[in-house]
């Protein structure tokens, strides 16, 4: 079985762009955490850059230097668009992070009819991708990633000849085992600098002196034990297309073609034990361009039922210009199922059996039936700034309900006076005031833009209302809000 | 009206006051309080730094002692009124401090219960279930003494808070008083007390939310202010409560411990008796009028100082040392006594220097004299604990220092408050250049991304600014002992330090200076290690029986100036850096006053100051010598008329300028500090007229000021330089007449010193001392002497065996075993060693590993990965199998798989686990491989003219970047014959960063200039040629 292993050991440098590779700017990427460059540019490496250099030694090199955080999800997210595009060419594909691809070639001759023919379309999609790479062949997983993490970028080492295959292997250098430190540091001192010489030593005696991991490492890579796999898969998303025998004018009439589809979806979600955040509803419309209607749910949902509410109440706010001919349902966010933990003790009086809505349930109802921007929530907020503090914030769709711990609220409270309504900016000070108490300093936010500095006092104007009200260094009066 | 601020933190509540002591102080007298109580959380660290700014500064402000302390929900305020009352307070501060671990502290209810004299200022919380249950309590045993503090802050709440206090008050019938709760002396320093918090929460500021300030109300207000917030009555009780306090600072009466006095004896009569058998056996053929008029003139000084006790503490600690056989010696100050020489504290006959008593003690000084005795280093623990031993723990501890924040901390910590990133921060620290002195650190950083034009990196680079300084925690000095005849913590509240078993007071020397309590500096010297260990050699060796100060009654040896003066220094003490080795051939001691010089000359002060060259053209009789008068040339006389001494700027001011001696030691405390704070210019008034009203032209009395300045705080006193110039010259001493003996006893108290086990073997070895590698059938765990096994007149009698300390990885615990396990033959079969790792717990597989690969096995195989190999089987520990394990008189069996090792191999190997080879150099190897191409060795660098281009390789073992040296690097590279040194200009290192940065094995192709018999190599092209030795055989492992 004939292997090949892509390495992009410059996923997070490439993905920066070609503007500072252009202009020759030296650029490296530390990993802060273990301060060492893992990646470099060629402008970094011709300064006297090497990988694992700290980042104060890299930086004295040259004055130019730029650097960028090491981002571990950028690059696994980058890998993983990657597989996914690679799919086209290849079935059998597996990540191998941080940086590297695993593809199992031999099945795909039948397809390119040799290695010369599977390479040449490997090599077009790496070429489109337009990043770095080195890539090697051999008849082992861990033996093809060998031999390519030797390789200088852009170098491929490609071939299903066993004896060049193995003549790449034994020169390959000891330190590129994907072993620990000890254990390299172990065999350098017995002279063992190549992995050919490892792979010479009797596996009896190395059997006396390196434990089981090691010694199943060692297997794999002369191919005597496989490497367990796990192959990509992509995931099959939800699309049900449906194509109109008639015209409908109104989307009452859409529900019951709707009902059949979203009993499908709800079928597909059980199959996979998966809940759906949203769905895609793509309209045709006769003559006109087709309508997308996106449903979401809080908390996923796989009842068709709960669907079928939810997308029912969002299409109530449709307007259609023209009569629908065909419509599409696509599902493509889709998750695990969620544990919602619900307090028991909290049911509903003796025996009553209520209907009763999750937080979440109840927002996405109110997000399908008003729009998302128009579902705020009160949202508590550790800050001097009142506005800040109790403040109205839209809550997203993909935004979680969570109770706000009232006992911390009144405890910061205790003895002081808030407004029972605040005004949702200050306003200028108009009427005639008579000061009862304060005034209660603030000085805060001098880090941001508008520094706040205000002495706030309890008032009464002349409607005997009881305002919040607060001064200003300029002398300027403004109030905030009314009192209960 | 008047007004007492009872509550005020200041920074030495660390990263929470926003102020310094001196700021708050200051600004209190400002605002015209009539008192102000520094009252740190559980501390006193900075009440003496208080105490000394009103007192330097006559502010007309009372200084009262106080800490605050929180038990859960209790905030209670303990102030000062008299001397026992501080003692209680320092009392609980150690007791609380002494129960947590360093840094934190755990008050406890019977701490609060043992306070009888210390007066209370509850801190009511807000809570009334709290409140009550701890006033009900606090009332219980401290009603008399027990206040109400109120603070207003103008928070949210507040009105309410107030009533809540006042009810209380008036159900416990308790007083209320007006306070602060101060954290900072201004308002403007909302910002940098919200920056520490967050430091201290380990957050952004951002995310500190309502735990932040909501103001800065928290700060010292003017009286009209407080008129406003409090009614005159509150006001009124802290004015009241201030005056109840008594207590100061200067009531602090150190009290030596009285163990040292024997009976019958006062302090004084013991003094002179010990001073008296002193002088018969340090003056054995008499003391001349001026010494003996010296000496009479210190005693009488100790005596109406009240330092006796002092002094015979002292000498009880070194005769400790004397007794075990520690080698020690005093520096500093000190060696200007006499009374220290005849104490046996010092060691520098007062006849060969120019002693100077006022720079020791003096009236006008009025501060305690600071004695440093430094001790072998390897046993100055042992000094340690006898001092606890004798003393107790309550009665000696260290002093403190205090850590603050440099700029790279302060640039860490504030970046990461304002939510800068911390890789970015990283980034602006490695690239800034502290040397740069014409670029402000903001600026460099603009330059490397930071826009200055932003609000943010403004308050970036304001709080940088104000940050700086700021005390961050205690530490521990290196060897500071405060000790006390009673309990050190009615003095001074003691701590726990990081290290086991120490404790630290909380004040720093400068405290203990300014209060004028007694340190004594236990401190340690490498030097001294190896000088009590060839001593010990030479007697076990060599029968002979040396002190260091017969070595220098002998007088001074031309041999052994010789091979000085021809910079043939390494591992002598003070003289062996670059620097000195270039000076050495110019200046050519030939006498121990030359080395004093030689030590003192070799200093940025000298330097800067610009006397260098005008000593070595007089000395060597270019430049003519003349004095302005005969009193000046009493005190240049022996520098050639050149001040090279602190000592000698002080003598100056005194003879030339009419300064009396305290005056002129004013005037060495002002140099040492003037750059910080410019208190030198001052003097310059007072020193310009008084040596134009005697005469002496205002040119002199210019170029002298401007000595001084350059002087600054870089210039060594000549005491200091001639106690060092005695161990530097025993060193040198041993060195050429014992040199097997010296390098063995310099490997065995390493680290010490400047060089590196592997260049102290290279220059041992060109030195005819023969080495012989490590062995584990005849090596100790310390370097030994052998005698060399076959007679060569070339070659020194005693080899010297490198000891299994060398080896790295192999623990002691480990070495122990195999020598303890060692049967007298020897070990003989492998498998007994692998045995000791089966049957000891001390010795690891780590150390069978470390003994294979550093050829301390090689009586069983010169191939040293074989034997790794074979450690790393476990078959020959079975008992069935262990016969069959390879013996001492069996050849080992190379498998064919097993690689031999070549020379390059070998050189390797021992460089990662020796540190050093003795088979071969690397330059050597390389040589030999034919890969450097021509080039001149080290030995032929003689043979090139002035000015001629040159080509040198070597190892890089040195840069060095020196401050005076405006921005020019020196490199020592090193080859098998020695070792040269490049000048590496600036520029040059720009334009070749790489090779000059990064190179283990680098070529400099320069040209040669030579002064004298010193030459150095100005680089002109640099090329890394490291990968050179990875070419001969391809490996991922470094030498270097």
């Amino acid at each position: 079985m004939l292997w090949l292993y892509v390495d992009f050991p410059q996923l997070q440098l490439d993905s920066v762009g070609d503007k500072l590779c252009e202009q020759q700017i030296p650029l490296i990427v530390v990993n802060g955490q273990h301060n060492a460059v893992v990646q470099a540019n060629q402008a970094a490496i011709d300064c006297g850059v090497q990988l694992g250099f700290g980042l104060g030694r890299a930086i004295s090199l040259s004055q130019q230097m730029q650097v960028i955080n090491y981002d571990e999800k950028l690059t696994n997210k980058l890998l993983e668009q990657m597989t996914q595009s690679a799919y086209q060419v290849i079935a059998d594909i597996a990540l191998m992070p941080p940086h590297g691809l695993l593809l199992r070639l031999s099945p795909m001759f039948v397809l390119y009819d040799d290695l010369a023919g599977c390479w040449q379309r490997v090599q077009a999609w790496l070429n489109n991708l337009q990043v770095s790479y080195r890539g090697a062949t051999a008849f082992s997983p861990q033996a093809a990633r060998l031999i390519a993490s030797t390789l200088t970028l852009s170098q491929t080492q490609i071939s299903d000849d066993k004896r060049l295959i193995d003549q790449w292997l034994s020169k390959t250098p000891i330190n590129a085992l994907n072993a620990s430190e000890k254990i390299i540091e172990q065999l350098l001192a017995i002279g063992i600098s190549s992995v050919g010489a490892l792979l010479d030593l009797p596996m009896a005696q190395l059997a006396l002196r390196f434990d089981s991991d090691f010694l199943t490492y060692i297997s794999q890579i002369k191919g005597d034990i496989p490497l367990v796999i796990d192959f990509y898969l992509p995931q099959t998303p939800f699309c049900f297309y449906r194509d109109l025998n008639y015209e409908l004018h109104t989307t009452v009439h859409l529900t019951p073609v709707l009902h059949k589809i979203l009993d499908e979806l709800s079928h597909y979600l059980r199959v996979r034990d998966k809940l759906a955040l949203s769905i895609e509803i793509t309209l045709e419309l006769r003559d006109k361009p087709a309508l997308i209607v996106t449903v979401y749910s809080s908390q996923g949902e796989q009842s068709a039922a709960a669907w079928q509410t939810l997308t029912q109440l969002q299409l109530e706010r449709v307007e259609l210009i023209a009569p629908v001919i065909a419509l599409e349902v696509n599902c493509h966010d889709i998750s695990s199922k969620i544990t919602i933990s619900e307090d028991l003790l909290s049911q509903a009086s003796h025996g009553a059996k209520r209907q009763r809505l999750s937080k979440a349930q109840l927002l996405s109802l109110l997000h399908a039936k008003l729009g998302e921007d128009n579902v705020t929530q009160l949202d508590y907020h550790s800050s001097h700034l009142p506005e800040v503090v109790n403040g109205l914030t839209v809550s997203t769709p993909q935004s979680r309900c969570e109770a706000v711990e009232l006992s911390s609220i009144t405890e910061r409270v205790r003895g002081g006076l808030r407004p029972s309504y605040l005004l949702d900016k200050p306003e200028p000070l108009t009427m005639a005031v008579s000061i009862f108490q304060g005034p209660e300093r603030l000085c805060s936010h001098w880090w941001q833009k508008n520094p706040v500095t205000r002495d706030y006092y309890i008032a009464k104007n002349s409607q005997q209302q009881w305002c919040w009200v607060f001064q200003i260094p300029n002398g300027q009066w403004f109030l905030h809000g009314y009192f209960g | 009206m008047s007004y007492s601020e009872l509550f005020c933190q200041s920074n030495f509540s660390f990263l929470t006051g926003a102020s310094q002591p001196q700021e708050l102080v200051t600004q209190a007298a400002f605002y015209g309080y009539d008192a102000i109580a520094i009252t740190d959380e559980c501390s006193v660290a900075g009440v003496v730094r208080a105490y000394s700014e009103i007192k330097d500064n006559k502010l007309n402000i009372k200084l009262i002692v106080g800490a605050m302390f929180r038990l859960g929900d209790l905030k209670v305020v303990v102030l000062c009124p008299d001397r026992a009352a501080y003692g209680e307070l320092c009392r609980i501060i150690s007791n609380s401090r002494r129960r947590a671990s360093k840094g934190h502290y755990e008050l406890s209810t019977w701490d609060l219960m043992s306070l009888k004299r210390a007066l209370l200022l509850f801190i009511p919380s807000g809570n009334p279930k709290s409140d009550e249950h701890w006033l009900t309590w606090l009332v219980k045993y401290h009603r008399d003494r027990l206040h109400i503090g109120l603070t207003c802050y103008l928070t949210m709440g507040e009105a309410h808070y107030h009533r809540h206090c006042v009810s209380l008050a008036k159900t416990h019938q308790l007083d209320v008083v007006a306070c602060g709760g101060v954290l900072m002396h201004s308002k403007k320093r909302l910002a940098l007390q919200h920056t520490l918090h967050a430091i201290k929460a380990g957050c952004d500021i951002q995310s500190l939310g309502s735990n932040a300030l909501s103001n800065s109300e928290y700060a010292l207000r003017p009286l009209h202010q407080l008129v406003k917030l409090h009614q005159s009555e509150y006001l009124i009780n802290a004015s009241k409560l201030a005056n109840r306090c008594h207590f100061e600072l200067s009531q602090l009466r150190y009290e030596y411990p009285s163990e040292v006095l024997p009976s019958k004896h006062s302090a004084d009569s013991y003094l002179r008796l010990l001073v008296a058998k002193g002088i018969e056996k340090r003056f054995p053929a008499g003391v001349d009028e001026h010494i003996q008029a010296t000496i009479d003139k210190e005693l009488s000084l100790i005596s109406e100082q009240s330092y006796q006790y002092f002094f015979l503490t002292v000498y009880d600690i070194v005769q400790f040392a004397k007794r075990e056989g520690i080698l020690y010696q005093g520096r500093g100050s000190a060696a200007n006594s006499i009374v220290c020489y005849c104490l046996e504290i010092t060691a520098v006959d007062p006849q060969q220097i120019s002693v100077l008593f006022e720079r020791f003690i003096s009236k006008e000084r009025n501060e305690p004299p600071d004695i440093d005795v430094d001790f072998e280093h390897q046993r100055r623990e042992e000094v340690f604990q006898y001092i606890y031993q004798k003393y107790g723990r309550k009665r000696a501890a260290l002093a403190a220092t205090v850590i603050t924040y440099r700029l790279k901390s302060a640039i860490r910590d504030v970046g990461k408050a304002l939510g800068l990133c911390e890789t970015q921060l990283d980034y602006f620290i490695k690239n800034l250049n502290r040397r740069d002195q014409t670029t402000p650190w903001y600026e460099q950083l603009s330059q490397h991304g930071l826009d200055l034009s932003t609000p943010l990196a403004q308050h970036f680079v304001d709080l940088v600014h104000e940050i700086l300084g700021f005390p961050r925690h205690l530490s521990q000095h290196v060897g500071g002992f405060v000790i006390s005849s009673g309990p050190l913590h009615e003095l001074v509240p003691v701590e726990n330090a990081a290290m086991v078993d120490r404790t630290v007071i909380q004040w720093d020397k400068e405290d203990l200076q300014t209060l004028g309590l007694l340190k004594v500096d236990v401190l340690a010297l490498g030097m001294l290690s190896a000088i009590a260990k060839s001593f010990t050699m030479l007697n076990k060796y060599y029968g002979h029986d040396y002190t260091i100060a017969d070595i220098t009654r002998y007088g001074d040896d031309p041999q052994v100036f010789s091979t000085i003066s021809r910079a043939d220094t390494v591992g002598i003490f003070q003289i062996e850096s670059r620097a000195q080795m270039s000076m050495l051939p110019r200046l050519k001691p030939q006498c121990y006053y030359d080395l004093v010089v030689q030590i003192a000359i070799v200093r940025p002060g000298p330097i800067q100051g610009d006397m260098v060259h005008p000593y070595l053209k007089r000395r060597d009789g270019i430049e003519p010598i003349s004095y302005p008068s005969e009193a000046v040339k009493a005190v240049l006389e022996r520098t050639l008329g050149v001040p090279i001494f602190q000592e000698q700027v002080i003598k100056l001011a005194m003879v030339a300028a009419g300064f009396s001696g305290g005056e002129a030691d004013q005037l060495r405390r002002a140099m040492a500090k003037w750059q910080r704070n410019g208190k030198l210019y001052p003097f310059k008034e007072k020193l310009l007229n008084g040596m134009s009203e005697r005469g002496y032209s205002a040119e002199f009395a210019e170029r002298i000021f401007k000595q001084i300045c350059g002087f600054g705080e870089y210039g060594f006193p000549e005491s200091h330089s001639a106690s060092f110039a005695v161990l530097a010259y025993v060193s040198a001493w041993l060195k050429y007449y014992y040199p097997s003996v010296f390098y063995c006893a310099l490997l065995n108290s390493y680290p010490m010193g400047f060089y590196s086990p592997a260049q102290l073997v290279q220059d041992a070895t060109r030195h005819a001392v023969t080495i012989y590698d490590v062995d584990i059938n005849a090596s100790n765990y310390d370097h030994t002497l052998e005698p060399i096994k076959t007679i060569d007149s070339k070659q020194q009698p005693f080899a010297l065996r490198l000891g299994l300390r060398q080896i790295k990885g192999l623990s002691r615990q480990a070495a122990d075993t195999v020598i303890a396990q060692r049967p007298t033959a020897g070990y003989q079969k492998l498998s007994d060693i692998k045995g000791l790792g089966y049957e000891q717990h001390t010795v690891t597989q780590k150390d069978l590993n470390a003994l294979a690969s550093s050829g301390a096995l090689h009586s069983f195989g010169d191939n040293r990965y074989v034997l790794r190999w074979l450690m790393m089987d476990d078959l020959y520990d079975l008992p069935l199998f262990r016969p069959l394990a390879p013996s001492v008189h069996d050849k080992v069996q190379q498998p064919a798989y097993i690689t031999r090792p070549d020379d390059q191999d070998n050189l390797i190997e021992d460089y990662q686990t020796l540190g050093l080879s003795l088979q071969h150099h690397p330059i050597a190897l390389l040589q030999r491989h034919n890969q450097l191409g021509r080039f001149t060795q080290v030995q032929h660098l003689i043979n090139i003219p002035h000015q001629k281009p040159v080509t040198v390789i070597g190892v890089v073992t040195g840069r060095q970047s020196p401050g005076t040296a405006s921005g020019v690097t020196f490199v020592t590279l090193e080859d098998h014959t020695g070792s040269s040194n490049v000048i590496v200009w600036q520029a040059t290192a720009h334009a070749q960063k790489q090779a000059f940065l990064t190179s283990r094995i680098l070529k400099v192709q320069g040209i040669l200039e030579r002064e004298g018999d010193v030459c150095h190599i100005i680089a002109g092209k640099l090329t890394d040629l490291s990968h050179l030795l990875d070419k001969l055989n391809p490996k991922a492992r470094h030498f270097h």
